[in-house]
């Protein structure tokens, strides 16, 4: 039986990824720790996206409050409307959108950055002059990507909310600690914990497509492009199959 | 080394910021999960908890103290309620408190209420069991509602009769569809009216005759004014009373003298009784009085015969002649 070439294209990309996560997971146990790149990286992705961030955050909570204005207007429960964004944004919106903007933003850096490092052979270098090219690059960049994603999602979290007390505030006159009330009052750690973790798989998974986009990248300066490219978008597909599989689980689990 | 030292500041700022907002939000949560600092639990059993969860709130005179910490089925007709209180709040709580079931406004989460009982009841205890009372059951209220509406039935039923009635009637379409009829009742008003103002015309008149006679100073007023009148009115009354009391007094005694001379002459021995019921002596008397009447004879005739005698005849002439002479 023969595949038709597509499907085992791709069938051998999921298996290459299967394979280079693998060996992620066998590298970062081993010293030695490259602790200086590490923190170089978390600071590259984590204080370098928080503007990015914190605008679509924004933006973000001060559009989902005046578009469902007029819907809860209709069942007279705009008093409902903080509780409402608030959850939606905690519980889904908020990781989600956060993670695809850090997939644009830095899955495509790691994969740029990795593919024209792989394509100039100073990967091939690095691996001669005796430094371990996979725990330099790979295993710093997929920790701080892990790390990171969780945090910047916490702080779009709250600017949004902030953005959504401010949209609250262009028809009504609601005091922050009314809003604030409503907020804490509406959330449970169901809502928060099952979110707060999956931000976790969403970084490991940004993190491990950029650098297997890059690290196996190759064609020439045409191949960084499509690193970058095809790095974007296998890291925004699987965050959403990431949080398919969360949904999933967490239901199970009983955390609804 | 500078600038990665600086970058590694900012680096840390970052990291402690978010973790300090991930966790000052798990803590406001908690803190209003009441998963901190409450450990405090008592129970209620309820027949039904329509709908109540683990997590809901418990209320107490309308404030959030506390969750349900676990319901657990106990019997066919009991189900067990554990809370977790407050400690601050629990020395508010009482052992004859009553917990029911509500809802948090007209279609949100159920919770359950604890009631505060009459005054006086021992502070609850770890693990008391506090009484129950059935919530506003919402089936309950629609069959209320369902024997209203019979009612509203039956009552539209009966106006519509009376409508029907009406409907039919002639007298009532005679009475509504005459033509005159507003005229008469207006004309009826109309006099009505002048019977009124007429009336009123009356009650003036009335009231300023009275006002004169209060302010004019004729006999009358002098008469309805002067208290020594009335003084004097007084004791005339108090005279006539007196001299009545005393005319009836006299009136007994003059009944009881009656009474006792009338007693005396039935019944008593005296001369008048033995007059009037002995016969011999009457008869004696009556002899009495012919013997006194034929001595009067007797002594008339002496008489006549002395006037007569020489030796008396001048005494008797010289009467006569005095007498003559008057």
């Amino acid at each position: 039986m023969k595949l038709p070439l597509g499907t085992q294209r791709t069938l051998a990309e999921i298996g290459d990824i299967s394979r280079f996560t693998w060996r992620f997971f066998q590298e970062w146990g081993k010293p030695r720790f490259e602790v200086q790149e590490f923190f170089r990286q978390c600071y590259m992705i984590g204080n370098r996206s928080l503007g990015l961030v914190a605008i679509t955050g924004f933006i973000l909570g001060l559009v989902m409050t005046i578009q469902s204005r007029p819907t809860m207007a209709q069942f007279g429960a705009e008093d409902w409307i903080p509780a409402m964004v608030a959850i939606s944004i905690i519980r889904e919106i908020g990781p989600v959108v956060i993670a695809l903007i850090c997939a644009g933003k830095i899955g495509s850096g790691i994969g740029a950055e990795l593919g024209s490092m792989k394509v100039t052979e100073q990967i091939d270098a690095m691996e001669v002059s005796g430094t371990n090219p996979f725990k330099y690059l790979v295993v710093t960049r997929v920790w701080a990507t892990t790390l990171m994603v969780p945090i910047l999602v916490i702080f779009a979290d709250f600017i949004s909310l902030y953005g959504s007390y401010l949209a609250v505030n262009m028809r009504g006159v609601t005091s922050l600690a009314l809003f604030t009330q409503q907020v804490v009052d509406s959330l449970v750690f169901s809502d928060v914990l099952p979110a707060f973790i999956k931000t976790f798989f969403f970084g490991f998974a940004i993190g491990i497509i950029g650098c297997y986009k890059g690290y196996t990248s190759s064609k020439g300066t045409e191949g960084v492009g499509l690193a970058a490219n095809s790095a974007v978008v296998v890291a925004s597909l699987m965050v959403f199959i990431i949080d398919l599989l969360a949904v999933q689980i967490t239901d199970l689990l009983g955390l609804t | 080394m500078e600038k990665q030292t600086s970058r590694n500041i900012r680096l840390g700022l970052f990291v402690i910021l978010g973790l300090g907002a991930i966790i000052t939000l798990l803590y406001f949560i908690g803190a209003n999960q009441n998963l901190f600092g409450k450990n405090f639990t008592m129970e209620a059993y309820f027949k039904d908890v329509s709908g109540l969860r683990v997590g809901n709130n418990v209320r107490f005179s309308g404030i959030v103290i506390g969750t349900v910490k676990d319901i657990t089925i106990k019997s066919d007709t009991s189900v067990q309620v554990v809370m977790k209180i407050d400690d601050k709040l629990v020395q508010f709580l009482k052992q004859n408190d009553e917990a029911s079931i509500g809802t948090d406004g007209l279609m949100g989460n159920k919770v359950v209420d604890i009631e505060a009982g009459p005054a006086g009841g021992a502070p609850v205890q770890m693990g008391d069991r506090i009484r129950t009372k059935e919530a506003l059951d919402m089936d309950q209220m629609m069959r209320t509602l369902d024997i209203t509406n019979r009612n509203v039935a039956a009552m539209s039923e009966d106006l519509k009769e009376t409508v029907q009635r009406i409907n039919r009637s002639i007298a009532v379409w005679e009475i509504l569809d005459d033509a005159e009829l507003p005229q008469y009742v207006k004309n009826s008003l109309k006099n009505l009216q002048a019977a009124t103002v007429k009336a009123n015309t009356l009650v003036a008149d009335v009231n300023a005759l009275v006002n004169d006679v209060a302010t004019a100073e004729g006999g009358m007023v002098a008469l309805l004014k002067d208290s020594t009148l009335t003084h004097d009115l007084g004791e005339a009354a108090m005279r006539i009373r007196n001299v009545s009391a005393q005319a009836e007094k006299l009136t007994t005694l003059l009944d009881a003298s009656v009474r006792s001379i009338d007693k005396d002459l039935k019944t008593g021995g005296g001369p008048l009784n033995a007059m009037l019921r002995d016969s011999t002596m009457t008869s004696s008397i009556d002899r009495s009085l012919q013997n006194i009447e034929k001595g009067t004879n007797g002594f008339n005739e002496t008489m006549e015969a002395l006037k007569a005698h020489w030796l008396l005849r001048g005494y008797f002439k010289r009467q006569a002649k005095k007498a003559e002479k008057e």
